[in-house]
Order: structure tokens, then sequence, then C-alpha cells
């Protein structure tokens, strides 16, 4: 029998009672037509993470779970949020490529062939889906999301954390490896770009129905503070460095001061008026500069010590010998 | 091996095998008294007398009529070559004859440790529907005796249990894959790997296989068909995930290097929906914490 590479799907449960059915019914159409096409893939399992819904999800999820042995459903003991409902779902699953969709068909099944597609032809690791329009459909909460990001890139310098969404498309063992170094604060997407740098976008016509119809995502305004508080946790704010450089030129411009002001006394004394402005001026200039660097200097140490608890990885190595037969019927699909 | 009185039950328990999962077993009876008899395991005359003077201690113990023999003999590893099971084979046909015989004298039940991870190795997702498909001598000898049983039993009497990865830890037993991180990790020693970081297996902890083996002789129904039992946890974890866990534990680094064993990098996972009823298995966490103190 042919390689046969296998696909997890997770789903975190919240509020999706009006759509588990339908999302169900779709990635049981797609697992059906790769067994139909003997393709070199198949949907070996959909995970449903219950993160103490708040309506009757889990009684729909139930029967699926019962009478379909792929599906299964997994309960957190409390709501712990989007996250780590992931997280839960991901480090159950054993397919080599791993997918995490919403509940709220927001993220229709029809596109997973397509990033998969992307992530082999281009040796990718995660593949996110890119809306190409404002996902949730109202200008605030899609300005506020996408100016965060792009604020988080400036910081840190790192550019993938603008293609950050929960429609991600993972290699399994890399979304597996990175759930199992995440502690409660840690940002999922930044543990995975400490495992690959090989992530992209693939530009998707996705929309947020349920925001854009008013009907609220379960996000309250505080949850999505602490979203963005772990991501700046998560992520190495390359700040301190430039802490570092801001006490560097304070100390340059303290000497270049102090040689002024030296100067200045010996050609013209007491020409500063008040006697011990100057060495005050000076030891202040000086010693606040010296200040500002010992503190980054020890931000940039505590940031390692940080990043080594967190469990960043010094390596990690990959398999990618299913790629070539998975490519070769994806094309012919798509070509 | 040893036999295990349980009075009140009205049970003879015979284990044959005391590495992790037998002594596990009899630490979980708590039985009322407890025999040691001999058993040579390379010597198939010897092993007659012997099974004839087990017999005739059961015969002089009218006041247990319900036997359950227990075979969790297991000296070839995963790795072993081929030769090393040839003996272990015979002895576990020399017990089944024996067990047959006494059959007709008593209610006698059979229960056989095989291997989930030796028959299925390199599947995932393994399901009811999946097929043994062993790799290996370890997996292809496990697969005969349990052939073997069913061959020589009838079905009414036999339970085949087949754990995934079992990890725990007895002093003399075989040390597993955790039980060594934890050991090194303890120790501040060096620990090589014969897999890859993300290889992932199902664990389940030797204790709560014993906890089910006591459900089941608790609540065995005579008059089935031969049952097989899949004793998994249905949540697999890669080695990365268990490293973390043992230096969370620890509370430090765990000296380690991984050899990339070709043989040992497959993932082998069960469906969750395998576990039979009356299986509970705790979290790694919870059961590495709990061989720390022993290791």
């Amino acid at each position: 029998m042919a390689l046969q590479t296998v696909l997890s799907i997770i789903v975190p449960i919240y509020s999706g009672s009006a759509y588990v059915n339908e999302l169900f019914e779709q990635l049981a159409q797609l697992k059906e037509k790769w067994e139909k096409d003997q393709a070199p893939l198949r949907l070996g399992e959909l995970i449903f993470v219950n993160d103490q819904s708040i309506d009757d999800s889990v009684d729909k999820i139930r029967p699926l779970a019962d009478n379909h042995t792929w599906v299964h459903l997994l309960h957190l003991s409390k709501n712990f949020g989007q996250h780590p409902a992931s997280m839960a779902g991901i480090l159950h699953s054993s397919g080599q490529w791993v997918i995490t969709i919403d509940e709220d068909l927001q993220h229709p099944p029809a596109h997973i062939e397509p990033m998969l597609l992307k992530a082999l032809e281009e040796e990718l690791d995660v593949v996110y889906a890119s809306p190409t329009a404002g996902p949730h459909g109202k200008v605030s909460r899609d300005f506020s999301s996408s100016f965060f990001k792009k604020l988080m890139v400036r910081l840190t310098g790192d550019k993938n954390i603008a293609l950050f969404n929960s429609y991600r498309l993972m290699r399994g063992e890399i979304a597996r490896s990175a759930a199992s170094v995440c502690g409660p604060d840690t940002y999922f997407d930044v543990a995975l770009t400490w495992f690959t740098k090989g992530m992209s976008a693939l530009e998707l016509p996705i929309k947020d129905v349920r925001t854009a119809q008013g009907q609220g995502s379960g996000y309250s305004f505080r949850k999505l503070l602490a979203h963005a508080r772990r991501l700046l946790l998560s992520a190495q704010i390359n700040a301190y460095r430039a802490i570092a450089v801001l006490g560097i030129a304070i100390f340059f411009l303290g000497v270049m001061l102090s040689g002024y002001i030296l100067v200045n006394e010996l050609i013209q004394p007491g020409s500063f008026g008040s006697k011990g402005w100057p060495s005050l001026i000076i030891a202040t200039m000086i010693f606040g500069a010296t200040s500002v660097i010992l503190l980054a200097l020890i931000l940039e140490y505590l940031s390692i010590v940080v990043q080594k608890a967190q469990g960043k990885p010094v390596f990690f190595v990959i398999d990618r010998k299913a790629d070539p037969a998975l490519i070769a019927y994806l094309q012919h699909g798509h070509s | 091996m040893v036999i295990l009185e349980r009075q009140q039950q009205q049970q003879a328990l015979l284990i044959f095998g005391l590495g992790l999962i037998g002594s596990s077993i009899k630490n979980a009876l708590h039985a009322d008294q407890c025999h040691h008899f001999p058993f040579s395991w390379e010597n198939t005359t010897q092993q007659s007398e012997e099974l004839s003077n087990i017999g005739k201690f059961l015969e002089e113990h009218a006041n247990l009529p319900h036997v359950e023999v227990i075979w969790t003999a297991g000296k070839g590893g995963f790795s072993s070559p081929d030769h090393a099971f040839a003996s272990e084979y015979q002895a576990l046909e020399q017990v089944l004859h024996w067990t047959k015989n006494l059959r007709k004298t008593r209610p006698v039940n059979f229960h056989l440790f095989s291997s989930a991870g030796g028959l299925f190795e390199g599947q995932i997702l393994v399901d009811q529907d999946s097929t043994p498909q062993p790799l290996r001598p370890y997996g292809h000898w496990k697969m005969k005796q349990e052939r073997l049983a069913m061959d020589l039993l009838e079905n009414s009497m036999l339970h085949i249990y087949r754990p995934s990865t079992v990890y725990g830890y007895q002093a003399g037993a075989r040390t597993g894959l955790i039980a060594n991180l934890l050991q090194k990790g303890k120790s501040n020693t060096f620990v090589e790997i014969f897999a890859s970081k993300s290889a992932l297996r199902d664990y389940i902890y030797v204790e709560d296989i014993a906890q089910f083996l006591v459900h089941q002789l608790e609540n065995n129904t005579p008059a089935k068909p031969t049952q097989i039992h899949f004793l998994v946890s249905g949540k697999s974890s890669n080695i990365l995930e268990i490293c973390q866990l043992a230096s969370e534990i620890l509370n430090k680094p765990i000296l380690s290097s991984y050899r990339l064993n070709l043989e040992n990098t497959a993932d082998n996972t069960f469906s969750p929906k395998l576990k039979p009823s009356g299986l509970f298995t705790r979290s790694l966490m919870e059961g590495m914490k709990g061989m720390v103190g022993e290791v």
C-alpha cells in the first residue's frame, strides 16, 4: 500500500451549535472524496475540543462521535480559551498534517487542499489563511487586529506575526512539538515560529459570518486584551536593544556635554550661573546612561533565560518523504 | 512464577512472569497469600514437572476452585532478535496445554498479555478495523502467541490484552524510555534516545493496566467469546513532550541526544475509542510523578 498521509482536524468548540453539523458534513464529504480518489491523503480524525461551551454544541457533537470512528470529542475542565483548546486538540492528534478550524464555518474545509498544496510546493511547514477582506466585517475589530499585529512585527522584527490566524495548516510534528512546549501564557503561533520559519499565508475569501451578522464571536474585549498580552509576552521584543542604544546615546551625549561645560568654564568661569549645576547634570547623565545600559543587558539575559524556560529548541528535525506523492495528487486536482 | 490466593473470591491466580507488568498486577491484587513456585523458562522437561507440582497445589486447595492464569512473561524485548523468543513460545505452549487440561476439572480463565505496539508498529490511528502488521521479530512472535492461545483454548476462557507502550518502574525489570529519563535526569547523567524527538507513541502507566486486570477479575463473566482488550490511553505523545515533562518534574534539564535509529522513528498511535470500559488511564504527568520517587 502506498504511503498515505493523515490529516487531523481540530475544532475548538465554545458556541458553535448552529454550525457544527454543517461543518461535520463538509468535512465528511472531503473525507469521502479522498477515499473515492484513493488519494495518498486521508482525513484520519476530527477532534472537537469542548471548551466549556455555552450552548448545546456538545449535544450535537456527541452523536457524531458515537456514530463515526474518526470523530472524537474532548472535554476541557474549564473554559481555557481558543489557543489552549487548539493545543489540547493538537496534543491529542496523530496526523502528519494538522489543521485548526473555527467552529462557525468561517473556515470552509474546501480551502484545505489549496493550503496543503501551497505548503508542499513551497516546502513550508505552516500555512495560514489570509482573508482577502476584513474577516470580521467590523471596521473597528479588523483595524485593531491588523494594527496590533503590525506593531508587534515592528517591535519583534518577525514578519510572520502578521500572518497569524486561527485557520492554520501545520506539519503535525511541528504543531505537536510547539504545543508541548507551550506554557499557560505562551502564544501558540509564536511557539510555532521557534520550530520553523517556513510559514506563509494563502489569500482566501474567508469571513467571520457570526460577527458580521452581529452575533458576536464569544470574544469579549477583556479576552481580546488577554490574547494580545499573551502575544506580547511570548514574542521576543527587541525593545531592550533599543533601550541599550538609547543608553549609549545618552552616555555619549553626557560625555560631549561634559566637554562643552568644562571648556566653557575654562574660558568663561561662572558662565552657567548657579553653582553645582554643571557637575550635577554631568553626573546625572553619565550615571543615568550607565543604569540604562545595565538594564538593557539584564533584559537581554532575562530574555535568553525566559526563552530557554519556554522551551525554544536549539534545533528540530522534520520528515518530508511523503510530500512528493501528495504534491502530485493535489496538482492533478488543481491543474 | 507465583500463585496468589484470594479466599473471598475463591480464586487462585497464577502469574507467569514477574517483570514490570507481572509485579504490578501482583501488587494490585492484594492477595491473602502468595506462594512462589519455580518455573524453568528454558527447560521444557523441567517445566512439565513444575506444572505438575502447581497442579497438586491446586488440588490441595479445593477452597480456591476458580483459577486465573495470567501470562505476562516476555524475556524478549522490542529490539530482540528472532532466536530470543523461541524458548518463551515453547514455555507458553506448555502452559497452554496444561491449562486446557486443568479446564476439565475446574473453571479456568487465561489472560495473555500481548503487545499493541508490537502488532501495530508503524500504524497510526489504529482502530477496531486495523489489521496487525508486525514489522519485527517481537511483533511477529506476539502474534504467534495470540494465535497459539486462540487455537489451543476454548473461546470462553481466553482474554488477550494488548497494551501500547507501557511505562513504570520495577527494580530488576527492563527500564523503558520514561524510567530511563527520570533515572538519568535525577543523577544528572547523559541519556541517549534511540528515536526522533517527534516520534509519537501511546503511553500507558503500568498501574492502570494492573487496576484494569483487577477490574476484569472481579467482573469476569464466563461464556463470552475470546476478548481482546486494547490497553491504550488514546492520547499519544512525542518524545519531546516527555522530555519536557521529565524536566519539569525534576526541575532540571535532561541531558540527552537523539540517535536516529530508523526503526524507531515511525509513529504508532491508537484511537481513544479502543479503550475498554473499566480502563482508566492517568495522564503522563501524573504517572511520571508517581514514578519519580521509585526510580
